[in-house]
């Protein structure tokens, strides 16, 4: 079996004092993995991707709860130094909702920014680098631009880009699909697809579009009250004796999407 | 648990709750953001040096270069003004000849760094406390975050190294306008007025009479203050910006707190230079 790259064992957790938004989560992502999130709006996935990188952690200032324990490359990070855990986050990609771009940088210094700041490589040797994904996420001749000029679809990609840069071994995607057309989320899902038989990452992917995300090939765990469900395919889930469970899974199936294998585009 | 053992553990949980108050507390985060400023050259790769030294030069540029001709401008008048008060007061207790000491006292030591640093925490101090808190509450912060990059490190380091030079260059610019607007308020007055304030003399005399009563601990503390006000400044500017949560609408507040919160914290900085560094001179005087 492979190995266990994010890991989380009865999580409980809540912004305010006994009040958990989650409430017995235990998870894995395996190496080469692909897990899509899903449920219903404001339940908590979000914030499920953001503790499994340790962006919340436990307050110590009593103000929120938080139980279980969450491990990143088999360390547990609610228990190692902030250090620590950015050195973990330096094999992590993480695409969030609303791309997070930093703003005053062009496409191409946002791409660059991980390289720059986490490897000694020559300027020419990152600039190929980020060539290479510019190319890769369609986004060749927009690299000078700052992401206020460009559009939703190629902000997000740009975003993917910049989470891919350094080759990382789980990429986290919070909505990557949110916001767009038909014909940009065909585009997005098939870049993530492509990325993913170029590199073998793991993928973790929240969306609300399962018939979309069905195609991807993952495991779908769906997050019920605050309890993450166990992962299994659309088949599986669809013939659930849990009829929140069928109802979610025919909603986020009903999805309007455009998606053809055949509109992949090839690497 | 018996009495005894949990009356051992007291002074520990004591400790403890003191240390959590203390962390929460607004000087305690500054104090644990300065740690983190200080230490963050230590961490990382070299790599990021010249990352780092990009935001540091803008930060230079904007904090320095740009507010130049406005410090340039309001240096001239304040010392003119200072001059012109003097100027009227010293003949009744004496002679002009202290002048010099007058231009050293009030506005090398005071008004230079105050002034500044006024500035400093309008101009710099908000506009970093915006761009640090519009990058928060817009999530470029985690994005950062996630990506292993320390926010201290990458925004905060080189924001803090570089308003805190472009403080101390500002500040003697500022002394020296300052200066320059005495001297020639001086001949002004020496024309309209001729013999009658003592203030007839040339460039050369009026910069020996200052250079005179410019002492070591002058020019220490022409360079010492400015320095700490622009630390002060920039930290809590950026403390203040770092500090927001999701909503586009605390970026305002934050601003206003990191200006009103840098006024107060550079009036107090002065007010313990001054203690640390006047008052063990009046001491000398009492007999």
């Amino acid at each position: 079996m492979s190995e266990v790259l994010s890991e989380t064992c009865g999580l409980r957790f809540g912004y305010h004092p006994d009040e958990y938004i989650l409430d017995g989560v235990d998870f894995e992502v395996r190496r080469g993995d692909v897990r899509i999130l899903s449920g219903e709006s404001g339940k908590g996935k979000s914030t499920i991707l953001r503790l499994l990188i340790g962006l919340e952690r436990p307050s110590h200032d009593a103000l929120g709860s938080a139980a279980g324990q969450v491990f990143l490359f088999g360390e547990d990070i609610w228990d190692i130094p902030k250090s620590r855990l950015r050195d973990l986050r330096k094999r992590t990609g993480f695409v969030f909702q609303n791309n997070a771009l930093i703003s005053n940088m062009t496409v191409e210094d946002n791409i660059a920014m991980p390289l720059r700041y986490h490897t000694d490589l020559p300027e020419a040797e990152i600039s190929r680098i980020v060539k290479r994904w510019i190319e890769l996420l369609l986004l060749t001749g927009h690299e000078d631009k700052r992401p206020a000029h460009l559009s939703i679809g190629m902000q997000k990609r740009a975003a993917v880009a910049r989470a891919m840069a350094m080759e990382p071994e789980i990429l986290f995607l919070d909505e990557p699909t949110a916001g767009l057309d038909a014909k940009n989320t065909d585009i997005m899902l098939s870049l993530i697809g492509n990325l993913r038989a170029l590199s073998n990452v793991a993928i973790v992917m929240i969306t609300h579009d399962l018939g979309s995300a069905k195609l991807l090939g993952g495991r779908i765990a769906l997050l019920v009250d605050g309890n993450l469900r166990r992962a299994r395919t659309m088949e599986e889930l669809l013939l659930s004796s849990d009829l929140r469970e069928r109802e979610l899974v025919r909603e986020g199936n009903n999805k309007d999407s455009a998606f053809d294998h055949e509109s992949s585009f090839p690497l | 648990m018996s009495f005894l053992e949990e009356s051992k553990e007291l002074p520990s949980r004591a400790l403890m709750f003191l240390g959590r108050v203390w962390a929460q507390s607004r000087p305690g985060r500054v104090v644990q953001l300065l740690a983190e400023v200080l230490l963050s050259p230590f961490r990382g790769k070299r790599a990021t040096v010249r990352q780092i030294g990009e935001i540091f030069v803008q930060q230079v540029y904007f904090t320095a270069v740009e507010a130049a001709p406005i410090v340039m401008i309001l240096a001239t008048l304040v010392g003119g003004v200072t001059l012109i008060e003097f100027a009227t007061v010293l003949p009744r207790i004496g002679n002009s000849f202290f002048l010099g000491d007058v231009m050293v006292l009030v506005i090398l030591r005071e008004l230079a760094p105050l002034f500044t640093a006024f500035i400093v925490a309008g101009r710099t101090g908000s506009a970093l406390a915006t761009f640090i808190g519009n990058m928060k509450v817009h999530g470029e912060i985690d994005a950062l975050e996630s990506m292993g990059i320390d926010p201290v490190r990458f925004l905060v380091l080189p924001a803090v190294l570089g308003s805190t030079v472009g403080m101390v260059c500002l500040s003697l610019l500022f002394t020296a306008s300052a200066i320059f607007g005495g001297f020639m308020v001086a001949q002004l007055l020496a024309w309209v007025f001729p013999g009658s304030l003592g203030l007839d003399m040339g460039l050369n005399t009026f910069l020996e009479r200052t250079g005179m009563a410019l002492r070591f601990l002058d020019m220490l503390v022409m360079i010492l203050k400015p320095m700490s006000f622009g630390m002060a400044i920039a930290l809590l500017a950026c403390l203040n910006g770092l500090s927001l949560g999701i909503s586009s609408h605390e970026v305002p507040q934050g601003t206003r707190s990191a200006v009103v919160d840098a006024i107060v914290v550079v009036v107090v900085l002065d007010g313990l230079f001054a203690a640390t560094f006047v008052l063990p001179q009046v001491a000398n005087y009492i007999p």
